[in-house]
């Protein structure tokens, strides 16, 4: 057996050690049956930018109990300095190169081989603990991109009504989200993640077009001012969907970032939901929302995520480790790089040459 | 000989340069530093602009004919405004 493989079996075995009780409980064979492994590659090449001093600062994926284990990781880095910390307020995990002005090449090549399982909430009451608890209440705060006042709380009340129950609650701003949007393909990137703007249009239009940033921002933003604490889940697909072609992704995934919204329930934990692809269901795939098929999935989506989506972080509105020259970012999904102290345009890969590729493994 | 020329010119124009510090008003993220320059580097005339998020703040490079209310029709346009940056 090669030394890989082994040490593949052996983390995977770890990652099943250490699932939650209602996945140890299940069989091996049942566990694998959802578990897939991907090699991710991405490349980065600064070279272009003779002379002058580059940063980079890169999101990486960290394990998930149950769901999401790294089980190698490599890099080959020519900058001056680079590591890889979580030095922030959320702990997102960085990869962090830096690179003289001097420096002729500046490349950088981060690796891993990640597993990745199912994500099913059965949506029984099971323990949870009071520190937990108490760490997701730091969700239920406004951030500068997400207010929880104004339009933002008026329209969670009209949506909610005298609900109190906080998961019917939240099946509401979720149903809510896919009925009064539609996915705007104009959009850059994941979109700007501002409700207040989503708001506006929907206010100017009578619908609100957007991408997942902006949906998801907005379910979140919904969700707090509805006493839910909830975060978006900034992430990449990492390969094909076996629901849906609207929801995978090919080998190469330089621009398939992709968010989601984790919403808390006391008695259950973190709950994934995903109304922003439900919106990309239906017009990828040119049906009625109100078709069974889009109901279906609207439905499998309250309370799940696929094994084709690796999470990276929930940082919004945060500062960077080390610090960047131009302030705080609004969400960390895309690399983030700087040349000379300037932003460079992560959704024009071209501009500063990088690429993410992901191969699945048989 | 042909160096020399483009030495000289090049002289010329560095002479000739102005330098803008303008305060950036209406950016909400860092992404938004983008627009703002495309808009001063779409000026006729401009050099060099770089833009900082955190400090609201632009600094141009241009040639002598390029005057401010140029760049701050250029920003205006995008949604942000311009204005010539006392805190420097």
């Amino acid at each position: 057996m090669h030394r890989r493989e082994f040490m593949k079996i052996t983390a995977i075995s770890g990652a099943i050690c250490l699932t939650p009780s209602f996945l140890t409980a299940a069989s091996t064979s049942k566990f694998n049956e959802g578990l897939a492994l991907y090699d991710i590659r991405w490349s980065f090449d600064l070279s272009l930018h003779k002379d002058k001093e580059c940063a980079l600062w890169v999101p990486l994926p960290s394990d998930i109990s149950g769901f999401q284990r790294i089980i190698e990781r490599g890099d080959s880095c020519d900058g001056d300095t680079h590591y890889e910390s979580d030095h922030n307020r959320y702990t997102a995990r960085t990869f962090y190169a830096r690179w003289d002005k001097n420096a002729v090449s500046k490349k950088c090549e981060l690796s891993m081989s990640v597993a990745l399982r199912d994500r099913q909430c059965d949506f029984r009451s099971k323990r949870i603990s009071p520190d937990e608890i108490k760490s997701a209440k730091v969700f239920l705060a406004p951030s500068e991109h997400i207010p929880i006042d104004g339009a933002v709380a008026k329209t969670a009340k009209s949506i909610v009504g005298s609900e109190k129950d906080p998961l019917k609650k939240a099946r509401k701003i979720y149903d809510w989200i896919i009925a009064n949007g539609y996915r705007d393909e104009s959009v850059h990137g994941c979109g700007v993640g501002s409700p207040n703007a989503m708001l506006a249009q929907l206010e100017r239009d009578g619908r609100m077009g957007g991408k997942c940033l902006d949906m998801s921002a907005l379910c979140v933003a919904l969700m707090r001012a509805s006493h839910i604490p909830a975060r978006e889940v900034l992430g990449i697909r990492v390969g094909a969907s076996r629901l849906s072609p609207a929801f995978g992704a090919g080998e190469d995934i330089t621009k398939a970032q992709h968010c989601k919204v984790e919403f808390f329930i006391p008695s259950m934990g973190w709950i994934p939901c995903d109304p922003a692809d439900i919106t990309k269901l239906v017009l990828k795939e040119n049906i009625e929302k109100n078709s069974p098929r889009a109901i279906e999935l609207a439905n499998k989506f309250f309370g799940f995520w696929e094994n084709n989506w690796m999470a990276f972080n929930h940082a919004r509105d945060f500062d960077l480790y080390p610090a960047n020259t131009q302030g705080s970012l609004d969400s960390f999904g895309y690399p983030y790089a700087e040349v000379d102290g300037e932003y460079l345009d992560p959704f024009e890969p071209k501009s500063y040459r990088y690429t993410i590729r992901s191969t699945k493994e048989a | 000989m042909g160096r020399i020329v483009l030495g000289l010119l090049l002289l010329a124009s560095l002479a000739h340069a102005k330098e803008w510090k303008l305060h950036i008003n209406g950016m909400h993220c860092i992404a938004c530093t983008l627009a703002v320059k495309k808009a001063l580097m779409g000026v006729s005339g401009v050099q060099e602009a770089k833009v900082n998020f955190k400090n609201e703040s632009a600094i141009v490079i241009s040639d002598e004919k390029v005057m401010l209310q140029m760049m701050q029709d250029a920003v205006a346009q995008t949604g942000y405004s311009a204005t010539p940056n006392s805190r420097f």
